[in-house]
């Protein structure tokens, strides 16, 4: 009854969340929004019941997370090969 | 098969839809394949709004009209819709649906499991449009 397909792919989804310090585009509305719900009822304490709260809601509170988001999420940049030798100690001064 | 919307008006009351749903319209954004089964999705909803039984409402909420039934309004979805969608479990991909479909509607489940083939594959396509995950 139900169409059979290889993928499951709907709709594209206008909003990003935060990947690695950077927006970053899911396949799915319901993997986008279910993490977006999931990260704004772990960082809001005084948040609305989850189960009332429309999309745009759950982006409006999201969008004040992610610049945030993309500060603590961003990669630490690769060590050098080569790090820079410390001076030696200089005693008996 | 006659028409009730030409195909013009349909393509429009689809972008107003999808406009107020949060869905992108930028095609240039995705892959290949993902591009092919967006053009299939989309023509099939568009179909259905000329067909009749799919019209989009002022608040562009698709409104579905089942063969013999009571129309069916799509609200968009909210927290209780994405926890709908893991009611079952991973792998009972239609029952998730149904479950998402019944909560987005307000309808019973029993009213899709009532419905005909065509019917229920016009409302699962609309949840797709929503809220399908790979």
């Amino acid at each position: 009854m139900w169409e059979a397909r290889p993928s499951f792919f709907g709709g594209p989804v206008a909003d990003r969340i935060v990947r690695n310090g950077a927006d970053a585009r899911l396949p799915s509305a319901q993997a986008t929004y279910r993490e977006m719900l999931l990260q704004i009822a772990r960082d809001y304490a005084g948040l609305p019941d989850a189960r009332s709260l429309t999309i745009g809601e759950i982006v409006f509170f999201y969008e004040g997370l992610r610049p945030e988001l993309k500060k603590y999420t961003r990669g630490k940049p690769d060590p050098s090969p080569n790090p820079p030798r410390s001076k030696p100690r200089k005693h008996g001064r | 098969m006659t028409q009730k919307v030409v195909e013009e008006v349909a393509l429009t009351e689809f972008a107003r839809m999808c406009a107020a749903n949060r869905i992108e319209q930028d095609e240039s954004k995705l892959d290949a394949k993902e591009l092919e089964e967006w053009q299939d999705l989309r023509g099939k909803i568009v179909a259905d709004i000329c067909r009749g039984p799919l019209v989009i409402d002022a608040e562009g909420r698709p409104v579905y009209t089942p063969a013999g039934g009571k129309a069916i309004t799509f609200n968009p979805a909210t927290g209780a819709t994405l926890m709908a969608l893991e009611t079952h479990g991973k792998g009972k991909d239609v029952s998730n649906m149904v479950a998402a479909m019944a909560d987005m509607t307000g309808a019973n489940k029993g009213d899709f499991a009532r419905m005909g083939a065509r019917d229920f594959q016009a409302c699962g396509r609309l949840a797709r449009l929503f809220l399908a995950d790979q």
